[in-house]
C-alpha cells in the first residue's frame, strides 16, 4: 500500500499523474458564472471572495496587508477533501458544519476543544503536524491530505511549491484579520464550499447575522453606560484593542463605552500604566486581561489592583480553546456574553457562554 | 595625595549627582505630575486622585528600583570581578543571573502559591544565585584562563536556559506567560508597599562588604600572597558569593534579568577613578551604577512615545559596546 502511494506521488513529481484537478490560479478562461447565489455574495469578510464557475467555485484570498489577491484556486464540487487543518476557528467551524470527518491533521491535541476532534484523534484517525513553522514535509506528504489551512500571516506556507506540486491546496486563513464580527463569521461560507455544505454554510451564517443583530437590539434602549478597558500589561506597556478592531466594535455593539474607539487602527494601541490610570482609573468593566486568575493577573501586573474594575473583571480564558474555536462562527455568543456582563440589567441577555467573571 | 584629592571631588560630584538624576527620573513620566504632587502622595494620598497614585505607586518606586537595581547590580559585577581577578567578570557573564532566573522559573511552573507568591520568588532567586556563585567558584579551582572561566559560565547560562525552554514547554499557557512577562524585565512592577524588604536586603548587602574592604585590596596581589598576608581565603570568597547571590537575587526577583551592568559600571568605574582601594570603588560603583540605571530609565521614558525598549534590551545595547571597548584596550 505506501509503495503503491509512493509510486503515485513519484507519477505525480515527473508530471505523469493525472493532475487536471490539481488546483492553480484561475485565468481569464475560467467559466465564471454570472449567476452566483445572492446569499453566496461575500457581505462583510473583506479578506476573501467567491465567485460560481463551472463544476464549482473560484476562491480568492484577499492579503490584508496589501488589499490584493493573495491566492485564487478552483473549487470542484465533486472532489473530496481531506483537511489538514492548523488554525482553531476553521476547527471549530468545521465542527459546526459537521464535517470533521474530513479532519485528518491538526497542529496540537492540547489546542482542540471539539469533542468530535478529539475522539478521532484518540482513534487515530486524526494526526497531529505542528503549526506552520514546526511541520515535517514528509510527514504530510504521507499523509492522505490533499487540503492545508493554515493562520496567514503575509508569508507563503513552508515548502508551499513542492505540496502544491503533488496537488495540496493550500489555503491562507485571514479571518482573524477581519474587524467585522459578521466578517468574522463569513468564513464559515469558505468552509462550506471546501466541505460541499455550502447551503448549511449559509443557512449557518444567515442565522448567526439574524441573532447577531437581535441580540445587539437588547442595547438599543439602555439607559446604562458602562465604561470598559480591555487587554493587559505586556512588560511595560500595555496592549489595548484600537478603536477600529473587532472587539472595539464587539464592546460599541454591546453598549459599552471604550475609551479608545476613537483612535484610529485595527491593530492594537500601546499605553504606558501610567496613561491606562490616567484614562482608567474609574473604569468600570476590564475584559481579556489574558489571565485566569487574580494570582497570576497580580504577577504580570502588580499595578492592577489599582483599576477600579479590578473588581469587575472577566476573561475568556479559562476555556481558551472553546473561545478560539467557536468564537468567530458564533460572535452573537460573544456579544450576548458582553452584554450580560455590561448591562446584567437586560433581562433579554443569556447567561454568559464563554466568558466567567475573575473573583480569586 | 592629588589623587586621592582628585577621587574625593570625584566622589562628591557622584553624590550630588545621584539626587539630580532622580529628580529628572521623577519627572520623566508620560504624565505630568507637578514636584509637589510627590509629596503629597506620600503624606496626604487620596486614593481618587490619578496623579497621586501614579506618583506614589509607580514613580517613586520605579525611581527607588532603578538606583537599587544599578548599585546592586554594579556592587556584585565588582565582587565578582574581584574574587575571579577578572575585569570581564559580572553576575550576567558568568550565570548568576541564569541561576536566579532557573529556580525563579521552577517556582513560577510549579504553580504552588507558596513558591508563587513574592516571598518565594525571592528565596528562589536567591538560591539559584548562591547556588550557580557556588558552581562558578568550584571551577575556578579547576581552571586559571579568565576566558576559560568566561566560556564556562556562558555554558552554565545556555544550560539553564535550555532547562528553562524544557520547563516552559511542559507549563501552562497562564504560567508560561507569567514567567515570559518576568523574564522581560522591569523596573516598574515594584510597589511602595515592597519598598522597605527591598531596602533592607540591599543596606544589607551593601553593609556587607565593608567587612571585605581590607581583604578585597589585597586579593588583587593575588590569592597566593594575600595567604600570606593572614587573609581567610576560603571565608572572604564564601562572604563574596553570598553578598553577590543576595544582591543579584533580590534585582533578579523584582526586576527580573538585567544585563551588562554588573559587568560595565565596576569598569567605567576603575577608569575614572584610577584607584585599587576597593572602598571607593564599591561606593562608586554603587553611585554611579544608581546614576547609570536611573539615565537608561529616563531615556526609555522619554522614547516610549515613538518606541518601547525594555530596560534589559537597552542596558544591553549601552553595556555591550563599553565591554567590547574593554576588551580591545587591554589588547592594546
Amino acid at each position: 500500500m505506501r509503495f503503491h502511494y509512493i509510486i503515485g506521488i513519484l507519477l505525480i513529481l515527473s508530471g505523469c499523474g493525472d493532475n487536471s484537478q490539481l488546483d492553480h490560479p484561475a485565468s481569464n478562461s475560467d467559466n465564471i458564472e454570472e449567476n452566483i447565489p445572492e446569499e453566496l455574495i461575500v457581505e462583510y469578510a473583506e479578506n476573501f471572495q467567491l465567485q460560481r464557475i463551472d463544476q464549482g467555485y473560484l476562491i480568492e484570498i484577499i492579503n490584508p496587508n496589501t488589499g490584493k489577491i493573495e491566492k485564487s484556486f478552483k473549487v470542484r464540487n465533486d472532489e473530496p477533501k481531506r483537511i489538514i487543518s492548523l488554525t482553531a476557528t476553521l476547527n471549530g467551524m468545521l465542527s459546526i458544519l459537521n464535517s470533521t470527518e474530513l479532519i485528518v491533521g491538526i497542529s496540537d491535541i492540547n489546542y482542540i476543544h471539539s469533542p468530535e476532534i478529539r475522539k478521532r484523534f484518540k482513534q487515530g484517525k486524526i494526526t497531529e503536524y505542528g503549526d506552520e513553522t514546526t511541520y515535517s514535509i514528509e510527514k504530510t506528504i504521507s499523509s492522505q491530505a490533499n487540503t492545508i489551512l493554515y493562520s496567514g500571516f503575509g508569508d507563503e506556507f513552508p515548502n508551499h511549491k513542492k505540496l502544491e506540486k503533488i496537488g495540496f491546496l493550500i489555503i491562507p486563513i485571514y479571518d482573524w484579520r477581519e474587524n467585522d464580527p459578521l466578517g468574522k463569521a463569513e468564513w464559515i461560507k469558505l468552509v462550506g464550499i471546501l466541505t460541499g455544505k455550502e447551503q448549511e454554510a449559509i443557512a449557518l451564517f444567515e442565522n448567526v447575522k439574524a441573532q447577531y443583530r437581535e441580540t445587539q437590539n437588547l442595547v438599543r434602549n439602555t439607559n446604562s453606560d458602562p465604561t470598559v478597558i480591555s487587554g493587559n500589561l505586556i512588560g511595560d506597556i500595555w496592549y489595548a484593542p484600537a478603536g477600529d478592531s473587532y472587539m472595539a466594535k464587539m464592546i460599541s455593539d454591546a453598549g459599552g463605552i471604550y475609551k479608545y474607539k476613537d483612535i484610529q487602527g485595527t491593530g492594537s494601541v500601546e499605553r504606558s500604566i501610567e496613561q491606562i490610570l490616567k484614562d482608567n482609573h474609574e473604569t468600570d468593566i476590564w475584559i481579556n486581561p489574558g489571565l485566569g486568575t487574580k494570582r497570576q493577573i497580580g504577577k504580570m501586573n502588580p499595578h492592577a489592583r489599582h483599576l477600579k474594575a479590578y473588581n469587575n473583571l472577566y476573561c475568556y480564558s479559562t476555556n481558551m480553546n472553546l473561545f478560539w474555536e467557536r468564537s468567530a462562527a458564533e460572535p452573537h455568543l460573544v456579544l450576548s456574553d458582553l452584554i450580560h456582563i455590561f448591562h446584567p440589567e437586560i433581562a433579554g441577555a443569556n447567561e454568559l457562554f464563554f466568558y466567567e467573571k475573575i473573583t480569586e | 595625595m592629588k589623587a586621592e584629592l582628585r577621587n574625593k571631588v570625584l566622589l562628591l560630584a557622584v553624590v550630588c549627582a545621584l539626587p539630580a538624576f532622580a529628580l529628572l527620573h521623577l519627572l520623566a513620566g508620560q504624565v505630568d505630575i507637578q514636584p509637589g504632587e510627590f509629596y503629597d502622595s506620600l503624606v496626604n494620598f487620596n486614593p481618587k486622585n490619578t496623579n497621586h497614585l501614579i506618583a506614589r505607586e509607580i514613580r517613586i518606586p520605579r525611581m527607588t528600583m532603578s538606583i537599587i537595581a544599578g548599585g546592586a547590580l554594579s556592587i556584585a559585577g565588582l565582587l565578582m570581578q574581584n574574587l575571579f581577578n577578572n575585569p570581564l567578570a559580572g553576575p550576567y557573564v558568568l550565570g548568576i543571573n541564569s541561576g536566579s532566573s532557573l529556580f525563579v522559573a521552577f517556582s513560577f511552573m510549579t504553580g504552588i502559591p507558596l513558591l508563587t507568591s513574592d516571598m518565594g520568588t525571592i528565596t528562589s532567586a536567591l538560591i539559584g544565585a548562591f547556588l550557580f556563585g557556588l558552581i562558578i567558584m568550584s571551577f575556578s579551582y579547576l581552571v586559571k584562563s579568565h576566558i576559560s572561566l568566561l566560556l564556562i559560565g556562558l555554558m552554565l547560562g545556555s544550560f539553564t536556559s535550555a532547562l528553562v525552554y524544557i520547563l516552559q514547554s511542559v507549563s501552562t499557557a497562564e504560567e508560561l506567560k507569567a514567567f515570559t512577562m518576568w523574564a522581560m524585565g522591569s523596573l516598574q512592577h515594584v510597589e511602595l508597599s515592597q519598598l522597605p524588604l527591598i531596602i533592607t536586603l540591599f543596606v544589607l548587602g551593601s553593609l556587607g562588604t565593608l567587612f571585605i574592604v581590607k581583604p578585597m585590596n589585597i586579593l588583587v596581589i593575588g590569592e597566593q600572597n594575600a595567604k600570606l598576608l593572614g587573609i581567610n581565603i576560603r571565608t572572604v570568597r564564601l562572604i563574596i558569593i553570598s553578598i553577590t547571590a543576595l544582591l543579584t537575587g533580590l534585582i533578579t526577583a523584582y526586576c527580573g534579568p538585567i544585563a551588562f551592568v554588573g559587568l560595565a559600571i565596576p569598569n567605567l568605574v576603575r577608569i575614572i577613578f584610577k584607584t585599587q582601594h576597593h572602598g571607593t570603588l564599591l561606593l562608586a560603583s554603587a553611585l554611579i551604577g544608581g546614576i547609570f540605571l536611573l539615565s537608561c530609565d529616563i531615556i526609555i521614558q522619554v522614547l516610549e512615545e515613538y518606541i518601547h525598549i525594555p530596560i534589559n534590551a537597552f542596558t544591553s545595547l549601552v553595556g555591550a559596546p563599553f565591554v567590547v571597548f574593554i576588551v580591545l584596550k587591554r589588547l592594546a
